[in-house]
């Protein structure tokens, strides 16, 4: 394969890989249906952003916040059947239910890993050792800039953690996992090795005092924007989205077969640090995956980093401390 | 392993009258392109034809019912395609709400710990838990001008709290344990029918030769910016 050349790489030269905008296709059909695709992104945006910013107290709560979510990315899921992208990224039931599963361990064995070794723990710990209180003056600033602010803090940190992982092999051992999806739908952020997302959920906000409107809102731009990564419909999305924050389309490069592809788009709503740090590559990809695109069965995602770091421990100390014998002339 | 009384929860079986009749060989040859995976054993006998699939992709026909024995019986000039299959998914879905009903048991367990460990703070007259909850600052001028509603007093919270009843807030929910539970459940039944009804349908389609018309697409036409 040729491969196309993105700045000082050649994308696309082991699966194909789509780069550009104007290469990348748009909605077909009747204008009701164009219309919907174009503007449901950044009109759900906005309705999200509005209501948070003017629901009244006894509204503006974390259980509304999760009610809006599971709604909110339940009508996704219809979408993906209604209008999907590819056919080969079709949710199954078996794929729904695997998913399912990841989303559970999410919900339990990555919270309890939270509760005793997250962020908030270490961040308790800092304060307490040296004897830190929250930075105040951050809750007196108005409430979207408090919600940019918490979003783009937590993306940047995401951002560096996220380009380790595909950079230092210790923790590439812990996301690899996740690289063995195949086709991208809606919970597919969710498959991974547990340590993995324990990791990547690991932020700084913790260290800031802010208003819990501001939280509500930053979470606002995690779901209308960041949920659509995963996504297996295709929209028109307008160009000042695609510049500022991370689509389905560059999401599917990161998961592309081909290894230089996966190696950009590492922002997680925001693409802008991608942007700023050379690691952007606008376009898409529709054959995902490891291996060509093996599955991983669910045992191996949880075993595998352990499995895969020991193996490769023990080759490096063989390779290390057992030289192959000279072999005498003769 | 045989489970004979319960395995109807993973397992399906039926026939399929095959008109106009086929031979053995033609009838397999019509399901080759479900079993023709890098990923498929495949075992032929006189009139049968057994699989495995080690680890089907995502989009494998049979990746739900990934092992199993087909037959064909020929009898009175008429063709009739057996099968009987089993699905590792459904029977590790119907196992799922076990685990997740079992991880709520073990957050109880740990909420009941931390509690007492509270207490036993509290007993020796240390503060306990959480650092005490401060006023929140006053909104900025630009979103009192834009009409945002003021933040929750102390009070306002209390009252609130006391008027809906909330209650206290535990260091591992376990909530979300149950509602995947039932989610399982659910998941399960809607499996449990829909997928033995989607494999009939693929297998028809299949002897109908309809499966080669809908195989792989034709690779993408190249065009500039396309890498491939």
């Amino acid at each position: 394969m040729a491969g196309v050349r993105v700045g000082n790489r050649i994308i696309g030269t082991e699966a194909p890989v789509t780069v550009g905008w104007e290469n990348v296709p748009k909605v077909q059909g009747g204008p009701w249906k164009v219309a919907f695709f174009t503007y449901f992104q950044p009109a759900s945006l906005l309705a999200l952003l509005a209501f948070w910013y003017y629901a009244p107290n006894s509204i503006a709560t974390a259980q509304t916040a999760i009610i809006i979510s599971l709604s909110f990315r339940a009508f996704l899921i219809a979408l993906e059947f209604m209008a999907p992208r590819h056919r080969s990224w079709m949710l199954t039931w078996k794929e729904a239910v695997t998913d399912l599963f990841y989303v559970g361990m999410g919900y339990t064995v990555v919270r309890m890993m939270g509760a005793y070794l997250g962020d908030d723990v270490i961040i308790e710990a800092v304060q307490g050792a040296a004897d830190w209180s929250k930075l105040d003056w951050f809750a007196g600033m108005p409430l979207l800039i408090q919600a940019l602010a918490i979003s783009l803090l937590f993306d940047f940190g995401q951002y560096w953690m996220h380009r380790g992982m595909h950079n230092w092999y210790p923790l590439w051992l812990t996301h690899a996992p996740h690289h063995y999806i195949t086709q991208l739908n809606i919970n597919k952020g969710a498959v991974g090795n547990p340590v993995e997302l324990f990791l990547i959920g690991l932020g700084v906000g913790g260290f800031f005092d802010f208003l819990p409107r501001a939280a509500l809102l930053a979470g606002t731009f995690g779901l209308a924007i960041g949920t659509y990564q995963h996504i297996n419909v295709r929209f028109n999305t307008p160009g000042w989205w695609r510049f500022l924050f991370n689509t389905t389309e560059h999401h599917s490069v990161h998961h592309s077969q081909d290894y230089e592809a996966s190696r950009s788009n590492y922002g997680s709503t925001w693409i802008i640090f991608d942007r700023l740090f050379g690691t952007c590559v606008d376009g898409e990809a529709e054959k995902l995956g490891m291996e060509g695109g093996r599955r991983m069965t669910i045992s191996e995602a949880m075993h595998f980093p352990f499995s895969e770091g020991y193996n490769t421990t023990k080759q490096w100390l063989r390779a290390k401390f057992h030289k192959p014998s000279a072999v005498p002339a003769e | 392993m045989n489970l004979p009384f319960i395995d109807w929860a993973w397992r399906t079986r039926g026939a399929i009258a095959i008109d106009p009749p086929l031979t053995t060989e033609e009838t397999f040859a019509r399901l080759k392109p479900l079993v023709d995976e890098d990923s498929t054993r495949c075992d032929y006998g006189d009139n049968t034809l057994t699989y495995v699939k080690g680890n089907p992709a995502a989009q494998d026909r049979l990746a739900t019912f990934s092992r199993g024995v087909f037959a064909v019986e020929q009898q009175g000039g008429l063709t009739r395609l057996l099968y009987d299959v089993k699905s590792n998914a459904l029977a590790l879905v119907l196992l799922a709400p076990l685990f997740f009903v079992g991880f709520a048991q073990i957050a109880v367990a740990i909420n009941h710990w931390e509690d007492r460990k509270a207490e036993a703070v509290e007993a020796k007259g240390e503060k306990a838990g959480d650092e005490e909850e401060k006023e929140p600052a006053p909104h900025h001028w630009i979103d009192e001008a834009l009409g945002a509603p003021a933040p929750e007093t102390l009070e306002q919270k209390k009252a609130r709290m006391e008027q809906e009843g909330e209650q206290k807030k535990e260091k591992l929910p376990t909530t979300p344990s149950y509602v995947l539970a039932g989610l399982f459940v659910a998941l399960y039944l809607l499996g449990r029918f829909l997928e033995p009804y989607l494999f009939r349908r693929t297998l028809r389609r299949a002897l109908d030769l309809e499966l080669a018309e809908t195989a792989d697409s034709p690779a993408e036409t190249l065009e500039p910016g396309h890498a491939g």
